[in-house]
């Protein structure tokens, strides 16, 4: 988030508005008094507009203030509202729109890993069972076999069967092998949606800090027309620091179509290296 | 392709540094190490004499592609050989990763396969020069 000179003016300002207009008051007020007591009726009335007339400047300034500290907010979160009221359309979607979209991808993300693994597991079940029950049949017929050197299924048919498992065991392990690759490879959603989410804490708490920032410009408003709630000393709030937003900060895992010049998948990487002379 | 060679994993996620690590492990590497960002990663490739480098992009501290970049200007790592395994697609960015010198890029979520074909085509182009 783009941090602003506005926005440390308003951080190192916010109690000047009101605290003029006291003190203005406070300076005029025995001044108002003196003059009544002479009788100075004309320099009573110009006092008083002065009054209010610096009342009605700092409440305008104070106003000038929230105005502008809501288009930042608007422009920092690039939410899709013109800043004269009208919608507008902009070339980035808005960082909230965004930040869903990310959370969406991290259910999608999440809900295909573990339908990968559940698919894995269960094609692989039947293929152990199979084999546990295969050897055990045999370990039967093996026992037989070494007891009275006659297996039931024959000597002929015991190495049919002992061939057929040896078989069956180097294809199906390797199967197998396949499958806990395919396990361990749909893990990687804990990486993606790890870096999706912390993504969108980030954006939480600046939109919370926006949002107390407002507040407090708001609060200057009412405190100079001398309505609302009395105002408390924001001690700690911190301004963003200023980040480098260049083209190539690493942004985490992309979603397909949400803005330009997003690479689809490895083959456009493939191509696009190659076309690089890869 | 030495099965000996000496790998470097750097990835933030300690999720992902293990699912790199049990399929090179399955590829026949075993004599691999971890760090968590290229901060960590630099001493460690400058001072342990590795024989690839495989590095994720977006990582705090120091990212992958600033690892890229110290590792081409160190005398000693320029040409020790640079797989990226990221999260990050923007054309940009590829570019940026080509142009500082990398020699295979992967884009997460990717498959076993496409991981092995990158590995195997980084050692066949570095055979095939050598």
């Amino acid at each position: 988030m783009a941090s602003t000179q506005y926005e440390e003016d308003a951080a190192g300002q916010t109690c000047d508005g009101s605290d003029a207009i006291t003190e203005a008051l406070r300076e005029r007020t025995h001044e108002l008094l003196r003059k009544l007591d002479e009788g100075d009726i004309s320099a009573a009335h110009s006092l008083i507009r002065d009054l209010n007339t610096a009342r009605d400047e700092t409440l305008y300034l104070e106003v000038g203030r929230l105005t502008r500290g809501l288009h930042n907010a608007i422009r920092d979160f690039h939410l899709d509202i013109g800043l004269n009221g009208h919608s507008k359309v902009h070339n980035e979607i808005s960082e909230i729109q965004d930040a869903a979209s990310r959370l969406n991808y991290v259910i999608n993300l999440t809900e295909d890993a573990a339908n990968t693994t559940m698919d894995m597991v269960e094609a692989g079940g039947p293929i152990v069972q199979a084999l546990a029950e295969e050897a055990s049949n045999l370990k039967e017929d093996w026992a037989a076999f070494r007891g009275q050197g006659q297996p039931v299924s024959g000597q002929e048919g015991l190495y049919a069967r002992v061939d057929a498992l040896l078989e069956r065991t180097v294809h199906d392990a390797s199967s197998l092998h396949h499958r806990l690759n395919e396990i361990l490879v749909a893990q990687g959603y804990q990486d993606l949606s790890g870096q999706v989410i912390k993504r969108v804490i980030a954006l939480v708490n600046d939109v919370e800090q926006s949002l107390v920032r407002l507040v407090k410009l708001a609060s200057n408003v009412e405190a100079v027309v001398g309505v609302g709630a009395p105002r408390r000393d924001n001690a700690g709030l911190a301004v963003g620091e200023p980040e480098d937003d260049s083209a190539l900060r690493a942004e985490g895992p992309q979603m397909k179509n949400s803005k330009n010049n997003i690479i689809s998948g490895q083959d456009d990487v493939d191509d696009l290296l190659s076309s690089l002379g890869f | 392709m030495n099965k000996n060679m000496k790998i470097l994993i750097v990835d933030d996620f300690s999720t992902m540094r293990r699912i790199i690590k049990n399929l090179l492990r399955d590829l026949g590497f075993t004599n691999t190490s971890e760090a968590d960002d290229g901060n960590s990663a630099l001493p460690m490739l400058q001072h342990g004499d590795y024989d690839f480098l495989v590095t994720d992009w977006n990582m705090p501290g120091m990212t992958g592609i600033d690892l890229l970049r110290a590792c081409r200007a160190d005398d000693r790592l320029k040409s020790l050989p640079v797989l990226m395994v990221t999260a990050e697609a923007k054309r940009d960015q590829i570019i940026a990763a080509a142009q500082a010198g990398v020699n295979g890029y992967v884009v997460k979520p990717f498959t076993a396969a496409a991981l092995q074909e990158k590995i195997e085509k980084i050692f066949e182009r570095i055979e095939a020069h050598s």
